[in-house]
């Protein structure tokens, strides 16, 4: 994060305010939440000095301002450490921190009044994400009907539950390649606000290589590291639905995937079951129930 | 994008009314894309909606068919419309804006491809279009609509000599004989077809082309083609065929190293092969580097220059600007995808200077450019002004954006100068690409193809129309009534402008034009122009003809869906803020869920659960949290993970390699190794998320190893995947 935000040429007299602005406005605080321009400009000095050296964080006191500074309406001669207690500790970080969570978990549509309930159980835990977790997960909210299949699946996610559900295996190098098409290469986020989510994973360009990797994955064509087995982990000798439709989606299907699945049954009669399972598989996988969660 | 192929009965200007009578069932000349015409004419509009219907159309056709029709549709079309049609089912406002346009093409390109004797798309849709046939020639029924159907980039083709001289007379008449010089009077043979790209883009005119006649369906493929890779591999193709040259294709790339695929090579260098049956797939990629170069070689030597056209030249020049390249390796070393850059010449430029590089550009070249978002703008006596706009991303990185300033104020200031004198011309009521884009602190606005809207400087407010109103989309009146019923009670607006505020980033702004631009593609006379007032962005949305022949149930939802709506993307959206409701006491939503007979424990609650705290729905998880007894048991067992040290071990030692090493794929895969085999997937979820928090990459790291898991002061693989648990104040690992 140091080299992503250019701390190493924050230096006293000199400060860089990238790290400090984003550490308020993206990591803790959120935008606009409970700071002024002067308190980044005042971070940041806080920060001079925070470095890499050797591929390691190096404090260098000789760049270090250690002058007075004022920060979220404290102040003293605050270095970075103290800073960052301070951001943590604003009761805006809690209210930050519940809202992403609340949009992972119960998606974009959660109720405004449940952030205020995390946030207060983010305190009350001293910063404990777990207690949050528990509590979250456990939740009416979280279990009430109208909050199921309202997120969209992004590549990694998508890529997890086609492969982890059924059990199959694949090359991580191939399923890096496949996912930085879709959009999301891990390690590499497009800025350091994150990737966009939602409605912004599925465009037609986007699309078009989940339905190239569900065919390549079905079909394995003649890629070893893609192979999936299918035949293996399916039970029975039938074309796979009775399995693979209740495994994938435990909730049903609607009516017009269902019907191109019945379909797709039909056509498949008399092909060899490899090629059955295969096409079915791949249809499955790009079933509109199969992007959302 | 969103496209649609929609094919039907049009009477040729003054021919005597004479449909297409469809035969009592489809033989396999009615699938012939080239079966006698009947006066036919194929458009392409971009209508979603349209799309939808015809899909759905085909489908109905297809499944009440068992005869030569449903033989002759190869299974993977199939399959593609019915997911599409299953897609908008489920799933309507994504299946229609981002999704249908790609099942439909997909199917329709499979279905295209010579050689592989299915069946052509034209024809297909021709069957299915006859649902609404009528709707359709009501549309193409006047000469003058047809045209603006054009100008929203779209595809005319007419199939017979007489259709096209009209076709092309009637567009000269619109836009003046010099913009389509040469459209009109070559069509020397039986078989003709015109495609305009009305703008800057004149594409290429088809007539009388032996290959054409031989098999027909290519030059419709051809016609497909930049739509199928649109997007897609970071290239803009438009293809064409030229009766004196053969075939001809135009690439305009956004991205130096995706292009065309090579197969394809041969249709463009060697103006002879047709678009070879073993081309396997449609999106293809190939390095640029010097096959690029020998293209555009070959290109130059087919060229007369003198007797191109201006508009020729003009996307003559965006080939030729590669060329310009000093040493081709530095070129691509410099000039990534994601870079951004920009030249605005005047006309007599031939030397551009850029980031040390210096390239030779042809005389007459007006621009070119790479990367980034090519935001173009054209104003009469050859001034064009092209754009790439500064990609904010990487400005806030701190990496140096181009800038332009120098190169093209010039250009910029005449553009405006006649934009706001009013002398500017507006040959078309259409909208062809609304765009905005800046460079450094300079904002440039262009929206149809004659007019720069504004340059704005930072601190400057934009040059609006003196009529304009600041009004949100969703309150957007007309004379004192909400724009969806004034359109209906009034449908013959006229010159009716408007203009939007809506303070957002620039990224959501651009969201929202693109949304906007593509409803201006449907609606003729619909303008849709950005700019900046002070902090705020502003949208300008510009009616300037009545859209009395469009569906206005269709013109309302497509407002409806471009309006000012908050799209639940972002996480940061629901962000709590300081005036946010306090919970009440007694109904707290984070209550434990406690199970009852409409809302049981059963295996959908633990799928649900399982869905978002794991990724995925194995049935032995399932089994283990439905065995766990209650909700708040099952949560507890996906919070303490399963252990398996010997899976762990093995993780870490693959993560001590991979940093031994110093290839940031290694990290990569391993990560993917960690949320494949990890047996704590809430721990892989929280990854994810923790991730997507501290978003940071190695852009500017030497090696896989520093300041990443595992390395230095990190806790190695399970303290990377372990941040789930280890709350936001995590940084102690820094020390």
């Amino acid at each position: 994060m140091i080299r992503w935000l250019d701390n190493e040429t924050n230096v006293k007299g000199r400060a860089n305010e990238n790290f400090a602005r984003e550490l308020f406005e993206l990591f803790t605080l959120g935008r606009d939440q409970g700071y002024v321009e002067a308190d980044v400009k005042e971070a940041a000095r806080a920060f001079t000095g925070w470095t890499i050296r050797k591929d390691a964080f190096w404090f260098d006191h000789s760049k270090h301002d250690g002058g007075l500074k004022r920060v979220l309406g404290h102040e003293g001669r605050l270095d970075g450490e103290a800073v960052l207690d301070l951001a943590v500790a604003h009761e805006a970080c809690a209210r930050h921190v519940a809202a992403k969570l609340l949009a992972c978990f119960v998606g974009p549509a959660a109720p405004p009044e449940a952030v205020a309930e995390l946030a207060a159980v983010f305190r009350a835990a001293d910063g404990d994400v777990a207690r949050c977790l528990e509590v979250l997960l456990g939740s009416e909210l979280f279990f009430d009907p109208a909050q199921r299949g309202t997120r969209i699946r992004g590549p990694v996610e998508w890529i997890l539950w086609v492969l982890r559900t059924l059990g199959l295996r694949a090359s991580p190098r191939a399923l890096h390649r496949a996912a930085a098409r879709m959009g999301q290469a891990l390690l590499e986020p497009p800025d350091v606000a994150g990737w966009d989510e939602e409605e912004a994973w599925i465009s037609s360009a986007t699309w078009i290589h989940r339905q190239n990797f569900a065919a390549r994955l079905a079909s394995a064509e003649g890629r070893p590291e893609l192979r999936p087995g299918l035949e293996d982990v399916v039970p029975g000798d039938d074309d796979g639905y009775a399995y693979l439709g209740p495994t994938l989606f435990p909730d049903g299907l609607g009516q017009g995937s269902a019907r191109a699945v019945a379909r797709l049954g039909e056509a498949g009669r008399g092909l060899p079951r490899e090629q059955r399972l295969a096409g079915l598989c791949e249809t499955l996988w790009m079933l509109p129930e199969a992007h959302r969660f | 994008m969103r496209s649609l192929l929609l094919a039907l009965a049009l009477l040729g200007p003054g021919a005597p009314a004479q449909a297409p009578a469809p035969a009592s069932g489809p033989s396999a000349r009615d699938l012939s894309p080239l079966a006698p015409a009947d006066s036919l004419a194929v458009a392409e509009l971009r209508s979603p909606a349209f799309a939808l219907r015809s899909l759905q159309a085909l489908a109905r056709r297809l499944e009440a068919d068992d005869g030569p029709l449903a033989d002759l549709v190869p299974e993977r079309v199939r399959r593609r419309l019915e997911l599409g049609l299953a897609w908008s089912d489920r799933w309507p406002e994504l299946a229609v804006g981002r999704m249908l346009d790609r099942v439909a093409h997909e199917g329709l390109l499979v279905g295209l491809r010579p050689g592989d004797g299915g069946p052509r798309p034209f024809a297909i849709l021709q069957l299915a279009e006859d649902a609404h046939a009528e709707e359709a020639a009501s549309v193409l029924r006047s000469w003058t609509l047809a045209v603006r159907v054009c100008g929203g980039r779209t595809c005319v083709l007419a199939r017979t000599e007489t259709e096209l001289d009209g076709l092309a007379e009637a567009v000269a008449a619109a836009a003046g004989p010099a913009r389509f010089a040469g459209a009109s009077g070559d069509a020397g043979g039986d078989l003709v077809a015109l495609r305009l790209w009305i703008g800057p883009a004149v594409l290429a005119r088809t007539r009388d082309l032996p290959k054409l006649r031989e098999d027909p369906g290519a030059a419709w493929f051809l016609c497909g083609l930049p739509e199928a890779l649109r997007g897609s591999a970071g290239v803009v193709v438009e293809a064409g065929v030229d009766a004196g040259r053969g075939l001809r294709l135009r690439a305009r790339f956004a991205g130096f190293a995706k292009a065309l695929p090579a197969e394809a090579r041969s249709v463009w260098t060697g103006g002879e092969a047709l678009w070879p049956a073993e081309v396997p797939g449609t999106v293809l990629r190939f390095r640029v580097a010097r096959d690029l170069a020998a293209l555009v070689e070959h290109r130059r030597s087919l060229l007369d220059d003198a007797g191109q056209p201006p508009l020729d030249r003009f996307l003559q020049g965006l080939e030729f600007g590669f060329q310009g390249a000093r040493a081709e390796d530095e070129l691509l070393a410099d000039l990534r995808p994601s870079t951004t850059g920009l030249l605005a010449l005047g006309a007599a430029e031939d030397r551009v200077e850029e980031r040390g590089l210096s390239y030779r550009l042809p005389r007459g070249l007006l621009s070119y450019g790479h990367g980034g978002s090519l935001l173009a703008a054209q104003l009469p006596q050859a001034l064009r002004v092209l754009v790439v706009a500064g990609n904010a991303g990487r400005q806030r990185k701190g990496q140096a954006p181009y800038r332009i300033e120098d190169a093209g104020d010039e250009a910029l200031a005449m553009a405006t100068a006649r934009v706001q004198s009013g002398l500017e011309p507006r040959p078309f009521g259409e909208v062809l690409r609304p765009t905005v884009g800046s460079t450094g602190k300079r904002l440039y606005v262009a929206s149809s193809p004659g007019l720069v809207r504004a340059v704005v400087a930072e601190g400057e407010t934009v040059a609006l129309p003196a009529e304009a109103r600041c009004t949100p989309l969703d309150r957007l009146e007309v004379d004192g009534t909400a724009l969806a019923e004034g359109l209906e009670q009034n449908r013959d607006l006229v010159a009716t402008r408007f203009v939007l505020d809506r303070g957002d980033s620039y990224a959501e702004a651009r969201k929202l034009v693109d949304r906007l631009a593509a409803l201006g593609r449907l609606l003729p006379g619909l303008a849709v122009w950005t700019g900046f007032d002070g902090d705020d962005l502003v949208l300008g949305l510009e009616l300037e003809t009545a859209p009395r022949l469009w569906d206005l149930d269709v013109l309302a939802g497509l407002l409806a869906e471009a309006g000012p709506r908050r799209p639940a993307s972002r996480p940061r959206r629901t962000q709590g803020s300081s005036d946010e409701p306090a919970p009440r006491a007694g109904d707290e939503l984070l209550r434990p869920f406690e199970p009852r007979p409409d809302r049981p424990w059963d295996r959908a609650a633990a799928a649900h659960l399982a869905r978002r705290a794991a990724l995925h729905t194995h049935p032995a998880l399932l089994d283990r949290l439905l065995a766990a007894g209650s909700p708040q048991a099952g949560v507890a067992a996906l919070l303490a993970g399963e252990a398996s040290r010997r899976r762990a071990g093995r993780l870490q030692a693959a993560l001590a390699l991979v940093l031994a090493g110093s290839d940031m794929r290694d990290l990569q895969a391993w990560c993917w190794m960690q949320l494949l085999l990890d047996r704590h997937p809430l721990q892989a979820r929280m990854a994810l998320f923790w991730h997507d928090h501290f978003a940071t990459g190695p852009t500017r790291s030497r090696s896989a190893a520093p300041g990443w898991p595992g390395s230095g002061r990190c806790s190695g693989a399970s303290g990377w995947a372990r941040s789930g648990r280890s709350s936001a104040r995590s940084r102690g690992a820094r020390r």
